[in-house]
């Protein structure tokens, strides 16, 4: 009898897990597989610290595959993900995981179709800070923080990642394996794997479409990857 | 049957009071090419274009309320800003380029002197948030508009939301400048067969098909491209134009085509708003180009004009003015 209290408790757990995944994806945020919380100082590398003081990225473009034939495709699927703001992590998609897929893929930033559509509401309105006023383009990633490695005047790192043009076309297109389609699962985004990427002594303000812009942006490839709650 | 007509009253009511107003404003002659604006992504209303008016004439756009959109572009100026080579902005920042005359905005792909901005709608947030246009943060703005009852209520008849979001003061920013069409100069009136050139502007317009209209293309007056006119490098701006949007080195000191309407309002001329007039303007294009690797393959041939084919030349030009467009209280301070 002492063991129902807590039996119930973890059935209720389990459940709430279930039902939230049967209602969209969970995005996650992680350095050294730790939940990723902003302004706290982790360490970099054994020697120095780097603190994280704004992330915010696109998610776009969502689609579910079995066996490399598209079964779900998100209609105007544009999600602003902000870290101060747990909640824009969820993405709702209801009645997802009736379906069988195997793979899911999205992309990180807005493609170039949306970037010359004009004004756009929602979570591609202008207001949100995500777009370049002076050069036309949505900001795909913002990733701003600091780290005594950055050679900047205070030590501050500013990436604004983006640009939807050849030569500079920052747009990158995750695919992820579903391997256990039935179990909770989250998209997890390894900053740590980022990061440690970056040469801060040469790298630490990006803040228009270039070569670096489109460097960076590729090292993202790497860093998401899906887990089993 | 009183409840169903009572009923039926109400829906119409409804569905009159609801649906936007639509403009029918947007006509234009037949000899003029199709729009490049996709207006089906934002079709013309009066509520919308009012709305959009109103946004322009008000200068809480900026940072501390001093400078409105009309500032650097006045309707009496076809909405240009005469006498001022370059912009003037907030706090008496002085920009880098002469501000452009508004009008025919629909059939242009591209905006600014360079090409940077690649849609209408988005155009206005260059100088709303620009340090030496207007200052402001945008999202600064739109909490700004959401807390005055007046915008509230002309984003409701609109948008039906009485929440202004950023889109909509895009959107309805384009819908006021959408709304400036110049199409009622004597060279229009000379399409229609409704008037006649004089012989010295039909001379001047013979000149004109010959050494300009390849890129000041009839009847917009510009075909948008982006060339090198042969301009000598300011030294002090250095502005190298297109080069700076696409970094190619071919784009190095092209600029946009600017249109020929409207041309006696809208002084001084060029990007830098370097020439006063337009005899200097066709002094530069005779035996003033600067050769260089980037100069318009058009310009390569000298142009000769005698000093009487130039003042034929500027008489045509002078029927491009259109007064009914610069005074049209239509475009006019909204008083209301």
């Amino acid at each position: 009898m002492k063991y129902l209290l807590p039996f119930i408790v973890l059935l209720i757990y389990t459940e709430n897990i279930k039902a939230q995944h049967s209602l969209g994806i969970q995005y996650r945020a992680s350095y050294e597989d730790k939940k990723l919380t902003l302004n706290h100082v982790y360490a970099y590398f054994d020697t120095s610290t780097i603190v994280f003081s704004k992330l915010r990225f696109y998610i776009s473009n969502i689609q579910c595959k079995q066996k490399g034939a598209v079964v779900f495709s998100e209609s105007n699927s544009y999600h602003l993900l902000d870290l101060s703001d747990e909640k824009s992590f969820f993405i709702s998609i209801p009645n997802l995981f009736k379906l069988s897929f195997d793979e899911i893929q999205f992309d990180i930033g807005i493609d170039s179709t949306t970037n010359s559509s004009g004004a756009l509401g929602g979570d591609l309105d202008p207001i949100h800070g995500m777009y370049w006023t002076w050069q036309n383009g949505y900001i795909n990633l913002k990733l701003e923080g600091s780290c005594p490695q950055a050679a900047s005047p205070t030590h501050v790192f500013e990436f604004h990642l983006g640009g939807y043009q050849s030569p500079y076309n920052s747009l990158q297109t995750i695919h992820l394996i579903v391997e256990k389609p039935h179990e909770p699962f989250y998209i997890n985004f390894a900053l740590n794997a980022w990061v440690k990427q970056i040469d801060f002594q040469k790298t630490h303000h990006v803040m228009s479409p270039s070569a670096t812009s489109v460097f960076l942006s590729q090292l993202l490839q790497n860093c998401f990857s899906l887990k089993y709650k | 049957m009183n409840k169903v007509y009572f009923l039926f009253s109400l829906l119409s009511f409804a569905f009159v009071y609801f649906i936007p107003k639509q403009d029918s404003s947007f006509q234009t002659p037949s000899y003029f090419p199709k729009p490049y604006y996709d207006f089906k992504k934002n079709p013309l209303s009066e509520s919308k274009i009012a709305l959009g008016r109103k946004l322009f004439y008000d200068p809480r756009l900026s940072r501390n309320g001093s400078i409105s959109c009309a500032n650097c572009h006045s309707p009496y100026n076809a909405f240009a800003h005469t006498d001022h080579a370059l912009s003037h902005g907030i706090d008496d920042s002085i920009g880098t380029r002469n501000a452009p005359a508004l009008f025919n905005l629909a059939w242009q792909p591209l905006f600014m002197w360079d090409g940077a901005i690649n849609h209408l709608d988005m155009q206005s947030l260059f100088p709303i948030t620009h340090p030496k246009e207007m200052g402001e943060n945008f999202t600064h703005l739109i909490e700004k508009l959401n807390k005055d009852s007046t915008y509230q209520e002309l984003c409701y008849e609109a948008y039906h939301n009485r929440l202004i979001s950023g889109e909509y003061v895009l959107k309805s920013l384009s819908q006021f400048m959408l709304s400036l069409v110049s199409t009622n100069a004597k060279y229009d009136s000379v399409q229609l067969h409704q008037a006649l050139y004089t012989e010295q502007e039909q001379r001047g317009h013979e000149l004109f098909l010959l050494h300009c209209n390849s890129c000041h293309t009839e009847p917009l007056f510009t075909n948008f491209s982006f060339q090198n006119n042969g301009l000598p490098v300011d030294t002090f701006l250095n502005d190298s134009g297109r080069y700076l949007v696409t970094k190619k080195s071919s784009d190095s000191l092209c600029f946009k085509v600017p249109s020929l309407r409207n041309l006696e309002y809208t002084y001084p001329y060029m990007h830098d708003g370097r020439f006063a007039n337009l005899q200097a303007v066709i002094k530069h294009y005779i035996n003033e180009k600067i050769a260089s690797p980037t100069l318009s393959n058009l310009l390569i041939e000298p142009i000769t004009l005698n000093d009487h084919e130039q003042i034929d030349l500027i008489a045509f030009l002078l029927t491009l003015n259109d007064p009914s467009f610069v005074f049209n209280k239509k475009y006019a301070y909204p008083k209301n």
